[in-house]
């Protein structure tokens, strides 16, 4: 996603794209499973798709294009200092969990944690049942949104990679 | 096609009643035909799903942390 955002400008537009994107490597894990470096194929697929998407948009500033098929020279954006500040999952769960609403964040924490059923939750707060599976949609969705919207993990394993294949950038 | 947000609202909303409870297997049909229409349904519900299972890990957090998450120190 940090890729998308910083080549994609208008963010529902890219939140469209995310989807295609998933769409796209979920076709292909049908076909026939990933690549062994799924966090560079995924990395292809947004940048070819974007790509894609710029040229048939007319609108699109023709440095974008260019920008676009530079990519592979601004890999050291993907700098060991920055990998190094990617959070762990636990932490990553923990800021999600601050994130929610208080209201939602009680009633995701009641299921979580004390393992209560809906309606369990509902008559512990006094609330109707359609309320709580209300607030368990809302806490899904922004889980999902802080969970997984900070960009794919690059490895650096995959940072040298690139490097390797650019050696003069 | 829909857009993004319509799509994952549907998808959080199955997930969500899938756990009400009073699960029947004409819901479960209901989902499977939903989720058979487009892969952008599938797609949005798998990663929702992804979110919504991580979240169990909450209970590492409790361990480690003491009762309720609270922020941690930045």
């Amino acid at each position: 996603m940090r890729l998308l955002r910083r080549h994609w400008r208008a963010s529902d537009e890219q939140l469209d794209l995310r989807q295609d994107i998933y769409v796209k490597l979920n076709e292909a894990v049908a076909q026939g499973g990933l690549p062994e470096d799924a966090a560079a194929y995924l990395f292809t697929v947004a940048r070819n798709h974007l790509i894609d998407k710029a040229r048939r948009a007319q609108v699109v500033p023709i440095e974008t294009i260019a920008e676009l098929e530079a990519l592979n020279l601004m890999v050291d954006d993907f700098s060991p200092e920055r990998l190094a500040g990617a959070r762990s999952d636990l932490r990553r769960l923990q800021v999600a969990l601050d994130n929610l609403p208080p209201r939602c964040r009680e009633v995701v924490m009641l299921r979580k944690i004390e393992g209560l059923s809906q309606r369990d939750i509902a008559q512990r707060l006094g609330i109707a049942e359609g309320t709580v599976e209300k607030q368990i949609t809302l806490g899904i969705r922004s889980l999902a949104q802080s969970l997984f919207s900070q960009g794919i993990e690059v490895t650096s394993a995959w940072t040298r990679r690139l490097r390797a294949k650019e050696p003069d950038a | 096609m829909k857009n993004h947000q319509e799509i994952e609202i549907l998808a959080a909303q199955w997930l969500a009643r899938e756990e009400a409870g009073e699960w029947s297997e004409r819901e479960q049909a209901e989902l499977d035909e939903w989720l058979a229409n487009d892969s952008a349904h599938k797609v949005a519900w798998l990663r929702l799903r992804a979110a919504w299972k991580l979240a169990d890990d909450v209970h590492n957090l409790a361990s480690q942390g003491g009762d309720a998450p609270g922020l941690a120190q930045p």
